[in-house]
């Protein structure tokens, strides 16, 4: 097994309420992988420790082989690209602008972008499909049209890693499926790990090569109140399945994640699940 | 057929680049300094002053009255070497800290600058009159900018609304220190400070322009080799961090040089309002966020306005009008003019 | 006894009771400088004085023993270097009115019971005129001194306010006399021979205007005031603020420099900083001059003929030649306030 991401012993608190626990995950380099669970799990903020945007407040991020604490800003970018949920800009700026800003970790110190560097924009832009948006101001655009000049502007910065967090959040039910084809599309020409956050369990068995179902953390389990009281029997562990979809998704796991009953139904050689 | 939001795109694409219209602002000072040379209560006829002028380059002589070359070369071109030196710092920090803080209501004054030179002044010309009132105005300015700093950075980071927050602690500070001096002094030392404030360019001088222009010049070198990253930190921290650039870092350089510019333009001018705030506003309305194209032509547009400005300060009527009220009263119009023809002001 | 002799003793008592009536004083409506109509005393017997100038008047005029209380600032404390402390051996201690700024300590001034404040106000809404009117309920004479015929009339006003008119007139009358002294020369002069000379106030480029007292006392002191050449806009100012290059246009033929601490007149005519006036006439001709003493030559007092004889002598000084200004100057003390000058010793 070809070790994309690593993650040992995660832990983060917000809060005194703690988010993550104890998060240890093998990720296949080269594989479409989903962090699903349900709201308040811990999926958008693992992804941001596995992006070095956040610090765990315990254990270690190797990402390729590299330790994400020991790297340098300009590295993760070279590595690492982050498409985030909600996207707002307080300026107009044309779409190709934005898609540019990815092209920081290849430019040098005092230097502007150069003709190369536009190139790349292009190309990014041509990937996703969003071509026809370059000269549109970024803030006339729909919020869909939005989250696929973010993707160009990751793909801009040439990464070997793309963490997408709820591509799918401001889609129609029909462009959900579209670009979620493009980035299983993208990730195989590109040769791209894909980490990313999905709520739709029918969408993450669809596109995904890996699997991590996580749990949320609920109050009565690990609060302040139990920490006090001492109580070592605090089931810290939010990952409740990792791996293949197949295996990962079974009704008990889904009960352990979302708390409801569901079953599986196999259509056209697919798996879909129903909600009880 | 294109919608009307593609037309406004495909409008702002003409505009944006490099279209003759963006030449044409980046060479205003020429237009801006070639005009202005020739204004002035005393009177020369134009041709002579072309001579005179060109007799200095050129290296031949002239039989012109000495008071020609004195009003020419000691009085007019230092003023308008300095009018441009301030107009272009000012409008340049102003853009710079709109982009810092994402917000076009940003002045270059933000952090308490403008407050720190004013008390600086009023304590020179009050109290320490062995003290030149441009360096206490200097130390002052940045002083203020540097207590707001770090009054708003905690655990290593440095969040725009504190700095903002700051900003106002720190100037309603040097206010108040500056309202004490004001009820303590004498009528006539009151009055020179009420005029230092209003902001002028009546004293300039060569020295000024000396003793201004290195750290002038820095502060804009830096804001303008840096100026694509402005575009990368205006999509927020988050966004920025992903992609390699350092914000807090890159919000310290950006802070400092623009102050530094700001700081040595306050100091030997007064501070001079509305020029910081309105000139990129107006220039982004035109010609769009791209700091790659706003920084230049900040510098270049911001330095023609405040000599323009400035032509009527001291030529308009019979005595010394400060070009900071001036400023104001013409950049008011302008401003709303633009603002009604363009939609949602730029911002939308 | 009789009822006749107590009537002649009733009326007797009813007499007797007139008797302090009558010597009573008057209260006189007067008008102060603002025009406002206030009621004094005639003689008023406890007047603080926080305008030097007045004060300075007043002493030429009234009994000292009438003034209470003075403003306690440096100005004031500068003229116990003067002849008044002569004129008022209780100078020092009458230094007891507090002032910050601007702002005069009301506690102080109730403290010492006026019947009579005098202070410098501009207009009806001065702060200090409205406090004072509003707690104390003492009446308040403004002062507010521009033209040099405010100066006669404010001997005048001080004449009522001490209840010594005739000194009052007398006062003036010297005055007059020594103004003739100057202006029996200046008269003479021809429009030709009369410099055209800028007013340099302490911030170097504002100056006196058209209208202004100073433009009156360049015209006496046989000058021209070139702002009568500038714009109009800026002629109505009365103290308009030009700019080098105006300066250079006006091209005066002397620059006259109020009392500047900052500033010498060799500043000006050497100095880097004015390297733009060098082709003046004024500098060229190295005639820059300085008021060298602000209390001894001040125009808006008293001393205003010393003032004018100062700035006619800088201006003409071949027709000027045999005056004794030393004498002149201990004689016009004497006359007006009856002490020497330097020496400060009684006449």
């Amino acid at each position: 097994m070809n070790p994309g991401v690593i993650t040992e012993g995660i832990s983060l608190s917000y809060n005194s309420r703690l988010v993550l626990g104890d998060v240890s995950l093998q990720l296949r380099k080269g594989a479409i992988v989903t962090l699903l669970g349900p709201n308040g799990c811990g999926k958008t903020t693992l992804l941001k420790i596995i992006n070095g945007l956040l610090r765990p407040d315990s254990g270690k991020v190797y990402v390729d082989g590299y330790d994400v604490s020991r790297m340098g800003q300009t590295d993760m970018a070279r590595l690492m690209g982050h498409v985030p949920q909600t996207q707002r800009s307080s300026f107009p700026f044309t779409a190709l602008d934005i898609v540019l800003t990815g092209r920081m970790p290849h430019i040098s110190a005092l230097s502007q972008p150069g003709p190369r560097d536009l190139e790349k924009a292009r190309q990014a832009m041509d990937m996703v499909g969003a071509s026809h948006l370059s000269s549109r101001p970024y803030t006339q655009i729909s919020g869909g049209e939005r989250q696929l000049v973010m993707i160009a502007r990751a793909l801009a910065q040439e990464p070997s890693f793309l963490l997408l967090d709820e591509p799918t959040s401001y889609l129609d039910f029909k462009n959900q499926h579209q670009v979620l084809k493009m980035i299983s599309r993208i990730a195989r020409d590109q040769k791209v790990t894909v980490v990313m956050t999905l709520h739709d369990p029918n969408h993450a068995l669809m596109f995904s090569d890996e699997l991590v179902l996580l749990r949320k953390l609920t109050e009565k389990e690990c609060g302040d109140e139990q920490k006090f009281k001492g109580e070592s029997n605090c089931n810290h562990q939010n990952v409740v399945a990792a791996g293949r979809p197949a295996e990962v998704m079974t009704p008990e796991n889904i009960f352990e994640a979302y708390g409801i009953e569901v079953e599986f139904i196999n259509v056209r050689k697919s798996l879909i699940l129903l909600p009880l | 057929m294109p919608s009307q939001t593609e037309k406004m795109g495909m409008a702002r694409e003409r505009i944006t680049g490099r279209s003759l219209l963006y030449y044409l602002f980046l060479s205003l000072p020429l237009f801006a300094f070639f005009s202005s040379i020739f204004i002035g209560p005393f009177h020369i006829n134009p041709v002579q002053l072309v001579d005179l002028m060109a007799s200095k380059i050129l290296g031949y002589a002239t039989d012109y009255p000495d008071v020609y070359s004195t009003v020419i070369f000691q009085v007019r071109l230092p003023r308008l070497l300095l009018g441009m030196m301030v107009g272009a710092s000012l409008s340049v920090s102003g853009a710079a800290f709109q982009g810092i803080f994402r917000n076009p209501l940003v002045s270059p004054y933000i952090l308490g600058l403008s407050s720190g030179a004013a008390f600086g002044a009023a304590l020179s010309l009050a109290f320490l009159p062995g003290v030149s009132i441009q360096y206490a105005a200097f130390f002052f300015s940045l002083l203020a900018v540097a207590l707001t700093y770090f009054m708003a950075t905690t655990n290593r980071s440095t969040p725009i609304v504190s700095l903002v927050l700051a900003g106002v602690i720190v100037s309603a500070v040097f206010d108040s220190l500056l309202a004490i001096i004001q009820i303590a002094v004498s009528e006539r030392a009151l009055q020179s400070i009420v005029f230092w404030i209003m902001g002028s360019l009546g004293t300039a001088s060569w020295s000024k322009i000396y003793s201004a222009f290195p750290l002038f010049a820095l502060g804009c070198t830096v804001m303008l080799l840096l100026r694509w990253r402005l575009n990368v930190l205006a999509l927020g921290d988050e966004e920025a961090r992903s992609v390699g650039l350092n914000p807090e870092k890159y919000k310290i350089i950006f802070i400092v040089s623009a102050s530094l510019a700001a700081s040595s333009a306050v100091a030997v001018a007064g501070i001079i309002g509305l020029v910081g705030l309105v000139v990129p506003h107006m220039l982004r309305m035109i010609f769009g966020p791209d700091h790659r194209t706003l920084i230049p032509l900040s510098l270049t547009f911001g330095a023609s306005f405040l000599i323009v400005v400035d032509d009527f300060a001291r030529a308009g009527l019979g005595f010394e009008v400060p070009v900071g009220v001036i400023t104001t009263l013409v950049g008011a119009p302008l401003f709303a003019y633009l603002l009604r023809t363009t939609r949602s002001g730029g911002w939308e | 006894m009789k009822s006749s002799t107590y009537f002649l003793l009733a009326v007797a008592f009813c007499l007797l009771l007139a008797v302090p009536a009558s010597y009573a004083n008057e209260t006189v409506l007067i008008e102060d400088d603002l025009g406002r109509s206030i009621n004094i005393g005639s003689p008023s017997e406890r007047v603080v004085f926080t305008m030097e100038n007045a004060l300075k008047t007043y002493y030429a005029v009234g009994d000292p023993d009438n003034v209470v209380a003075l403003k306690d600032d440096k100005w004031m404390r500068r003229l116990m270097e003067d002849v008044f402390p002569v004129v008022d051996p209780n100078f020092e201690d009458k230094i007891l009115i507090n002032i910050t700024g601007d702002q005069l300590g009301l506690e102080s001034l109730a403290k010492v019971d006026p019947d009579l404040v005098v202070l410098w106000a501009s207009s009806p809404d001065d702060p200090n005129i409205l406090a004072i009117n509003d707690t104390l309920k003492v009446p308040v004479f403004a002062i507010y001194v521009t033209s040099l015929d405010d100066v006669y009339r404010q001997v005048d006003t001080m004449g009522i306010i001490s209840g010594n008119t005739d000194r009052a007139s007398e006062v003036k009358e010297i005055m007059e006399g020594y103004v003739e002294l100057t202006t029996n020369v200046t008269d003479q002069i021809q429009e030709s021979d009369r410099p055209g000379v800028f007013w340099m106030w302490t911030d170097i480029y504002g100056t006196a205007g058209v209208d202004s007292g100073i433009n009156d006392l360049i015209d006496m002191a046989g000058g021209n005031n070139v702002m009568k050449l500038a714009e109009e806009e800026a002629q109505n100012l009365e103290h308009p603020v030009i700019n080098q290059e105006t300066l250079i246009k006006l091209n005066p033929d002397v620059i006259y420099m109020w009392y500047n601490e900052d500033l010498d007149p060799e500043d000006i005519i050497n100095g880097e900083d004015f390297q733009g006036l060098r082709d003046i006439n004024a500098v060229k001709n190295r005639r820059v001059y300085e008021i060298s003493n602000p209390y001894l030559f001040d125009a808006f007092s008293p001393r205003m003929p010393l003032a004018l004889l100062h700035v006619a002598r800088d201006l003409h000084h071949d027709k000027f030649q045999d005056v004794d200004m030393n004498q002149t100057i201990d004689q016009y003390n004497v006359d007006i306030w009856g002490v020497h000058y330097p020496s400060m010793v009684k006449a």
